[in-house]
């Protein structure tokens, strides 16, 4: 690998916003990544969100899709220099993880508030890998706009 | 997250006793010693941890178990893959070598070890401490570490930044085998449970 | 030979008490993995004795308890659990149970409870 790219790694309720050639990595379970990438403006974006929609007010608004993921778009339009027309979105995870508790398809519900916000905010899904029982490990190139995604005890793919 | 430095230290030999018993019930369900190589009580935060799990992508065998009652806390037993298969050998009284590969055995195996650690947890705390806790049915995973974290602290770290984390390392005497537990205390139910016992806030 | 339902939602329990009591001389009627399924399989096998453990998914071992003792007054039934509380133990007895064996044991403890059932001690 290219000694100048760095590996950046995004926790959960996490956001980080790069400059190309760097690499935005994540493990997913029922949490939805969130991948925007500008190949024009050359800056690309990982959102790693829990929770679909934000109840309380006290804690980091990065771990829910709303509003985390409209303060994304922002972030990458007003600080990173990226363009909404040439931006676009690749998604993946919302696996479901929990048998029992309040937990319960977390996965689905995550994936539908992504994709509402990103219809609404006219960002274009290129691609996703969702649902399943195993986590994923997922590594973005903002250079290339690839997405290597290997889902637990299955070869890489490249999206 | 409020806690003072007499609460976490309470809340360290409290914890303590608990894992000291589940290390001898370990020790005696595999008929082998269990030693406790790392125990620390820490207030992680929650980005930062998941951050530094997420880079974690060895491939685990793990439990998790929730528990009911007027304390909340959850347990995360956890250990790689193929120490599983040593873990089922060491269990069923077979030779180390036996269990070839990860199954049903196997899996039932992680979760038993995980629902006899937790109920002993459980019964320290009821026993010294007069908590009303009993652990639920055990959920299983095999898949990365990171992911399995995730799990364990995903509905804690929905309203919180910040956690209170304990993890103790076992290490199983005459093998290789590592295991990790870690135990999610919830910061309220176990404040009221210091109250009962008069440490000062 | 006595004939025994063992009732635990871990496998390797099952198969754990099933070589245990099996290299004693007791004969394993059937298994199932939680209450409901233990009332099911103890209509239809009608066991001497049943091992009951407590903390299981969909309907746990107290409610078994209570459903097989209403079933059958004469039901022998021994609890098998980690969970070592004076309040599941009190639990235990008001419905019925007839012994309580805690998790991890001995084999001789499991045998001893068995035995203990059938006056053969």
């Amino acid at each position: 690998m290219d000694n100048t790219r760095c590996m950046i790694t995004v926790g959960v309720g996490d956001l980080k916003i790069t400059q190309a050639p760097n690499i935005l990595k994540t493990l997913l379970g029922s949490c939805i990544g969130i991948v925007l990438h500008d190949p024009i403006n050359k800056v690309g974006g990982l959102l790693h969100i829990m929770l679909p929609r934000q109840t309380g007010s006290d804690t980091k608004i990065t771990k829910y899709a709303d509003p985390g993921l409209p303060y994304f778009i922002s972030q990458m339009i007003t600080f990173a220099g990226a363009s909404r027309g040439s931006m676009y979105a690749k998604i993946f995870g919302g696996a479901k993880m929990f048998e029992t508790n309040g937990m319960l398809n977390i996965g689905e519900s995550n994936e539908i508030e992504v994709r509402r916000i990103l219809k609404k905010e006219g960002i274009r899904i290129v691609t996703s890998k969702t649902g399943g029982t195993k986590g994923y490990n997922i590594i973005f190139d903002t250079e290339t706009g690839d997405v290597t995604c290997r889902i637990f005890g299955t070869p890489d793919v490249i999206y | 997250m409020d806690i003072t430095n007499d609460r976490l230290k309470a809340l360290e030999i409290i914890a303590k006793l608990s894992i000291d018993n589940a290390s001898r019930v370990l020790s005696k369900s595999l008929k082998t010693g269990a030693k406790i190589s790392l125990s620390k009580l820490y207030v992680a935060d929650f980005c930062e941890i998941t951050e530094k799990m997420n880079d974690d992508l060895r491939e685990m065998a793990g439990v998790l178990v929730n528990f009911k009652g007027n304390v909340g806390c959850q347990l995360l037993f956890m250990l790689p893959l193929e120490d599983s298969l040593i873990l089922t050998d060491l269990f069923l009284r077979h030779r180390i070598g036996t269990q070839k590969e990860f199954d049903d055995f196997t899996e039932s195996t992680v979760q038993e070890v995980g629902n006899i650690i937790a109920s002993h947890i459980s019964n320290t705390l009821v026993s010294n401490f007069n908590a009303v806790l009993v652990p639920q049915p055990p959920q299983t995973y095999n898949d990365y570490a990171g992911v399995i974290f995730s799990n364990l602290v995903l509905e804690q770290g929905s309203t919180h930044d910040k956690l209170l984390l304990l993890e103790t390392i076992f290490e199983i005497c005459n093998t290789e085998l590592r295991c990790y537990l870690f135990l999610l205390p919830e910061l309220t139910t176990f404040g009221k449970l210091l109250d009962s016992i008069g440490v000062p806030p | 030979m006595k004939k025994i339902l063992i009732v635990d939602d871990a496998k390797v329990i099952r198969k754990v008490i099933r070589q245990i009591l099996t290299r004693h001389g007791f004969y394993i009627a059937g298994e199932a993995e939680n209450g409901r399924e233990a009332l099911v399989k103890y209509k239809e096998l009608k066991p001497d004795a049943v091992t009951m453990d407590i903390i299981m998914p969909d309907v746990d071992g107290i409610q078994g308890l209570k459903d097989i003792m209403a079933f059958d007054k004469q039901a022998k039934i021994i609890m098998v659990s980690a969970i070592d509380q004076r309040d599941a133990l009190k639990e235990a007895i008001r419905h019925g149970a007839s012994d309580y064996v805690i998790k991890p044991f001995e084999d001789d403890r499991m045998i001893t409870a068995l035995k203990n059932l059938f006056g053969e001690a």
